[in-house]
């Protein structure tokens, strides 16, 4: 509770105010200042402008006065002060004495002290930074560092990617020297940084819910965030080598057809990519996957967000209906459960469902074989009981899975190879036509004729299983 | 940023589009500079505040597609700045590393490969002084 104020009779003769001096915590003196001073007796030192105690050390309570107009007066003291400081004062000004009385309006001067300090604060850091080299704060971003880090790399690369890289930094260091100087790797520095608050934002909204999926359940967001990795699978662990990409049209229907093969749909996840890394207008390719898949965990929810498509004839004919580029394997459980003896040996394609959409659509069909991937889980053989115990078309036995547990999951290194035939154009059938058997299977022969030829192709050019 | 003008005749997507199209077209017919993107297999999309234009480059066509407005193609690499900005960087006031650093321009996609869009943009620059100063406009 803040003391009354206690009236001095005799205060312009005697003592005209009180002590200036005040405690750490601001509270003023309670002392009454001497005859020709404006400071008491015990802190007289002060007024003679010598080296004594600090004022601002003080903290003998009994001669603080706790009263309102007090307690202002000395927060408007150390204000005072403290702007004096960022002004440039530095620590001098805190041990000198305020000269003057302070005034009560100036009440909005310690919101004035506080930013000028900030101020101050925010340029010392901004200078100190600017000084501040960007070699010396990550010797590994220095070009000097940044060039031996690449000799000591880059006989890890493929020889192709060595000379694309090679060739790169030749560039970089003949016709674009400054792309090294200390500047541009700040802004390298900066993309990375608002790459990852970019990154920290996306996360936090996608906890809270706030991403959108479109009527399939494609999320591109999280297929954007996915496509390194995919990448990574493409252009470095498959190798896939990628041909006729040109033969997917950039816009329209069309319908690919491809071998199936690998247990996993990672044949799939690679057409995709291929289109995605090589073809000169990407776009999302719609997978139509088996209902099996379904029954794997994290594997439908991956399947949907990534835009694939539960294989039926409707959602088949309605994503072709939208113009949209989709995918289908005829060959469904009987191509991802192939031994390994029977590897490239194409499976009977059904009973040419996918014809049946194509002709009812009028979309072009695209056959694409796909080589190396009938060797990334080699099943020696199938283990039915197991199979109907977990509820599973079929239970892989590999060299791997299930001796290694999930490490057997897996796949192995393989080199891919991707081929895109040309179309085969189904405008010139009716839409009856897709209920005329003869006409649906010599089509769907047609086009596992041709995947097959080309696989054969492939496999005679292939040097080796990994290279 | 901020303190690059634009100048009048470029106010509009269209004013933007007639200063514009005509460098990144030389461009691909005298193939200065898209080699790099080229190999890089980049699409990248120039999307512009202050005017709202657009503007895809690309360089996994041959010869290089330069698409003018709204694009449904997938880009790998979409920059967002103000027109100004672009004019800044062409124009040699700003350094695209300047320009990144200071917010005016957002890079998204495969960030890392924009280190291969300096050429482009530095025979862009060449390009464009050159049209300025032969219409006229004050660079």
């Amino acid at each position: 509770m803040p003391r009354k104020e206690r009236a001095a009779p005799d205060s312009a003769a005697r003592a005209p105010h009180r002590c200036l001096a005040g405690s750490a915590s601001g509270a003023p003196c309670r002392g009454r200042a001497a005859r020709g001073s404006q400071y008491c007796r015990r802190h007289a030192s002060l007024g003679n402008g010598s080296n004594g105690a600090d004022a601002a050390d003080l903290t003998d309570e009994d001669e603080i006065d706790h009263s309102q107009a007090a307690v202002e007066a000395a927060a408007a003291r150390v204000a005072a002060a403290m702007a004096g400081a960022a002004a440039g004062g530095g620590g001098r000004a805190r041990r000198e004495p305020p000269r003057e009385a302070p005034r009560h309006d100036e009440k909005p001067l310690s919101a004035k002290a506080e930013a000028a300090l900030r101020d101050q604060v925010e340029r010392i850091v901004r200078e100190t930074l600017k000084q501040l080299p960007i070699s010396r704060l990550f010797p590994g971003l220095s070009p000097g560092g940044l060039i031996s880090a690449f000799r000591e790399n880059v006989k890890r690369f493929a020889p192709d990617d060595r000379a694309d890289l090679l060739s790169t930094f030749r560039d970089l260091l003949g016709k674009q020297r400054e792309a090294l100087t200390a500047e541009s790797l700040q802004g390298l520095w900066q993309i990375l940084q608002s790459f990852v608050s970019g990154a920290k934002d996306t996360l936090e909204r996608r906890v809270r819910g706030d991403y959108e999926v479109d009527e399939y359940g494609l999320d591109e967001e999280f297929l954007d965030l996915c496509r390194p990795l995919f990448k990574f699978l493409y252009r470095y662990y498959w190798r896939v080598e990628t041909t006729g990409v040109e033969n997917v049209p950039g816009q329209g229907r069309a319908l690919i057809v491809a071998n199936h093969s690998g247990v996993l749909p990672w044949d799939g996840a690679m057409v995709a990519a291929a289109i995605q890394e090589e073809h000169p207008e990407p776009r999302y390719l719609r997978t139509l996957y088996l209902d099996w898949f379904t029954q794997l965990p994290f594997v439908s929810t991956l399947l949907t967000r990534t835009g694939q498509v539960l294989a039926c004839p409707e959602n088949g004919e309605r994503l072709l209906g939208q113009d949209r580029l989709v995918a289908v394997f005829p060959e469904g459980l009987k191509g991802v459960g192939k031994l390994f003896r029977d590897r490239y040996r194409v499976a009977r394609f059904g009973r040419g469902g996918f014809v049946k959409i194509a002709v009812r659509t009028g979309a072009p069909i695209i056959p694409v074989s796909v080589v190396g991937a009938e060797e990334i889980h080699p099943t020696l053989f199938r283990a039915e009981l197991l199979a109907k115990l977990l509820g599973f078309p079929f239970f892989p036995i590999t060299p791997t899975f299930p001796m290694l547990g999930l490490l057997g999951v897996i796949p192995l290194p393989t080199k891919w190879y991707i081929h895109f035939g040309e179309p085969i154009e189904t405008k010139h059938l009716k839409p009856r036509d897709a209920d005329n058997f003869v006409k649906v299977d010599g089509l769907a022969n047609r086009v596992r004729d041709t995947i097959q030829g080309k696989i054969n192709d492939l496999l005679e050019k292939r040097p080796g299983l990994f290279r | 940023m901020a303190n690059d003008a634009l100048p009048v005749s470029m106010g509009t997507a269209e004013g933007l589009y007639a200063a514009l199209k005509p460098v990144f077209e030389e461009l691909i017919r005298a193939g200065e500079g898209v080699e790099l993107a080229s190999q890089a297999k980049l699409i990248i999309r120039f999307k512009f505040s202050a005017p709202e234009a657009e503007l895809v480059l690309n360089c996994r066509k041959k010869p290089v597609e330069l698409g003018c407005g709204a694009s449904q193609v997938r880009s790998n690499l979409d920059l967002v700045m103000p027109a100004a900005t672009l004019h800044g960087i062409l124009t040699g006031r700003t350094k695209l590393a300047d320009a990144v650093k200071s917010g005016g321009l957002k890079a998204k996609g495969e960030v890392l490969r924009l280190p291969r869009l300096s050429p482009v943009l530095d025979a862009a620059a060449k390009l464009y002084t050159a049209r300025l100063a032969a219409g006229g406009e004050p660079k």
